[in-house]
């Protein structure tokens, strides 16, 4: 037996549990897809306006623009997590506790609905990260948007750490608290308790995610107070250094909680298996260091900011990129090279796909993360640029695949052409941003008609990558809606299929679903 | 070769060997292997080199970039001839020399959203907000970004830069701070 199960339920009470988590999950998504197709017009209605094509009053933009980036972090965080929990749930049997989920998901919603009336009728525009202290200082949205949004952004938080917890209550219950970070693997070859990777990338997003979501409460009740009383100031450095370290971690985890569920369901389609050992748990167990303190190449341009933590910033900003990369993307080679693959499914080419963006993506952000650099492409179009290639083209990719796994789709070959729409006309969209970054066009403007350059070279750059870019950016929708259509050809569902932690090493040799 | 252009090349050579490699697996995936074991053992050797390679790469890089840091204390000699006090608020700039040059033309009093200095001197910066935080980007006429820090209400942040000659540059928010961000510029006049 390769893993203990500390408790091991009925098989009736795992099929039920199993059957209610895959209800909670499919309305997350369903809520996540709703979230993305609109927030993607709303990026799209941007772009056209950055391009001339629109005439938005620019307080409008602004408060889409906030609007775009608080909700498309937070509902792809949302199809992250809950993905992560469904299939932990499924491929280990770990309780479930699909009340609590279904709470917290509830909370998200009522929360999102806050966000989008603050921002809506409100007009509320401090942009995603809202940098202190500009929610306080601005005529153009009233006192009670900012109030509104705050909480709103508070019981999201609250929710979501809910969630960390109860996942990390029931993986400990499940494998031992001591041995989910997977050091029992250096006393041994072949612990006692064996962990699937999956297990140990959750436990590393779960440590970060409880920084992370401490770091963003802080500042959202320092925000709440100075809302009740205006007296009250805070040191803007430190409050730049709280939204980061949320912000930062935020994103990663986003992209971490989906790498967990491609180590878990990749050797599903390819026969493969792809296990913990020591090289994994050392890599996982630094990448959990390695977040948390590369969040500073946010923070290079505040030159008050100690010279020695931009230092770190940049180690870190670098050293992040080598366990991600040496372990996960080889053993993702491993797991195609050779396969034998004459036709590729379209779970595993999204999943490969999606390790390309964040690869292509990371890179980018590398180039970013060099303080030289920095200095020249810091708030220009070469940062959408970076984590739209990972978001875009990385992550969400991701969820497409593991949403069609989730509802047992049939239709291959729609969800394949959606797929190469996705990525052909995705790229393109991206190559604007870079495009723009190149030519040191500034990002977050609502339009590029003012600049103030001689003959317009600024204004021409900014308005012509944002016209092929909304172009392309609404393709890559139409190929969205196409997959979605893909999403209707149901087969029955399986959601009887369990892994249990006795036939881990079975269920990895399984060639395909 | 400006650093964009640097980056942005970096990035596409990296980007055609990324999808170069991708291609190769995918064509490759689609023969089976007759000896998967063996080929898992070289993948594993390969990664082994692979982490070699990028660990001293990304020490390499980091040792040439960390020595030119645009921060104050990296500058061997920082006295700088002109000291220029820069506040940015909304949406305008405003711009006070608090250390006048020997020599050459510049702005005497505070100006708002232009400012006149004289060229191949040291110029220090010290950027600051009067209200939310701003980005103080400075640009060339062809609309090429120099270098850039941000302006923050309560801190001052020190710039330096040298403008070879004569010419026209602007100043360009780089970050956002409301509805005018887009309209918060100013322009600089080298004599």
């Amino acid at each position: 037996m390769n893993i203990i199960a500390r408790q091991s339920p009925a098989p009736g009470h795992l099929e039920n549990q199993t059957k209610a988590a895959w209800s909670v999950t499919a309305i997350a998504m369903f809520i996540v897809f709703s979230i993305f197709l609109a927030m993607g017009i709303l990026g799209v209605v941007m772009r056209l306006n950055q391009g001339r094509w629109l005439a938005l009053d620019p307080a409008r933009f602004y408060s889409i623009m906030t609007l775009h980036g608080l909700l498309m972090t937070g509902g792809l965080f949302i199809a992250a997590l809950y993905g992560a929990w469904y299939v932990l749930v499924r491929r280990t049997g770990m309780r479930a506790h699909a009340g609590i989920m279904a709470f917290m998901l509830l909370a998200s919603v009522l929360g999102v609905a806050g966000v989008v009336i603050g921002t809506t009728i409100g007009k509320y525009a401090p942009g995603w990260y809202m940098l202190y202290p500009i929610p306080f200082l601005h005529p153009t949205w009233p006192s009670w948007s900012v109030g509104m949004v705050t909480s709103a952004l508070l019981l999201i938080g609250l929710a979501w750490t809910g969630v960390l917890f109860s996942i990390f209550r029931s993986l400990g219950e499940q494998y031992g608290y001591k041995n989910l970070l997977g050091w029992q693997y250096f006393t041994s070859t072949e612990p006692r308790v064996k962990i699937r990777p999956i297990v140990l990338i959750t436990m590393i997003c779960l440590i970060d995610g409880t920084v992370a979501m401490l770091s963003g409460a802080t500042f959202l009740i320092q925000y709440l107070i100075q809302w009740l009383d205006p007296a009250v100031q805070y040191n803007v450095l430190m409050e730049k250094n709280l939204i980061f370290i949320f912000g930062h971690t935020f994103t990663n985890l986003t992209l971490y909680f989906l790498v967990g569920i491609i180590y878990e369901l990749m050797p599903r389609f390819t026969g493969r298996p792809w296990k913990t050992n020591r090289i994994v748990v050392v890599a996982w167990n630094t990448t959990m260091i390695f977040i948390l303190l590369a969040y500073f190449h946010h923070l290079y341009m505040d030159f008050v900011q100690s010279e020695s933590l931009q230092y770190l910033g940049e180690i870190f900003s670098y050293a992040s990129a080598i366990p991600a990369t040496v372990v996960t993307i080889f053993g993702l080679i491993a797991q195609i090279y050779r396969l034998g693959a004459k036709r590729w499914k379209f779970v595993p080419a999204t999943f490969s796909l999606g390790a390309l963006g964040w690869v292509i993506g990371g890179f980018a952000a590398i180039v970013d993360a060099t303080i030289t650099n920095n200095f020249v492409l810091h708030n220009t179009l070469w940062v959408p640029a970076h984590f739209h290639t990972y978001y875009l083209e990385g992550l969400f990719l991701w969820i497409l695949g593991f949403t069609f796994y989730l509802v047992g789709s049939r239709a291959e070959r729609l969800a394949k052409s959606a797929l190469a729409f996705m990525v052909v006309a995705g790229y393109g969209f991206l190559s604007m941003f870079y495009l723009g970054g190149e030519w040191s066009v500034p990002r977050r403007y609502s339009d590029y008609i003012s600049t103030p350059f001689p003959s317009h070279i600024l204004s021409w750059h900014g308005e012509l990558t944002a016209q092929i870019g909304a172009v392309l950016g609404a393709l890559f929708l139409l190929g969205f809606l196409l997959y979605l259509v893909s999403l209707g050809f149901v087969q029955r569902q399986h959601v009887t299929e369990l892994s249990l932690p006795e036939d881990d090493a079975k269920a990895c040799m399984v060639p395909g679903e | 070769m400006t650093t964009e252009l640097k980056a942005g090349l970096a990035t596409l050579i990296a980007v055609v060997a990324i999808v170069l490699i991708a291609f190769f697996l995918w064509h490759s995936s689609r023969r089976k292997s007759a000896t998967p074991k063996e080929d898992h053992k070289r993948i594993y050797e390969l990664r082994i080199i692979y982490f070699f390679i990028l660990t001293v790469g990304l020490a390499a890089t980091l040792g040439a970039t960390l020595q030119r840091l645009p921060y104050p204390s990296y500058r061997s000699n920082p006295a700088a001839a002109i000291i220029v006090k820069v506040t940015g608020s909304d949406w305008l700039w405003t711009f006070q020399i608090l250390k006048e040059p020997q020599k050459g033309t510049y702005s005497k009093a505070k100006t708002y959203n232009r400012l006149i200095l004289p060229s191949d001197q040291l110029v220090e910066f010290q950027v600051t907000s009067a209200d939310v935080n701003h980005g103080f980007g400075l640009y060339n006429k062809a609309g090429v970004l120099l270098g850039q820090t941000q302006a923050m209400p309560g801190f001052v942040n020190r710039l330096y830069f040298h403008f070879p000659k004569p010419g026209t540059y602007y100043v360009l928010c780089l970050e956002y701070c409301g509805v005018g961000h887009q309209l918060m510029h100013a322009e600089i006049n080298v004599k």
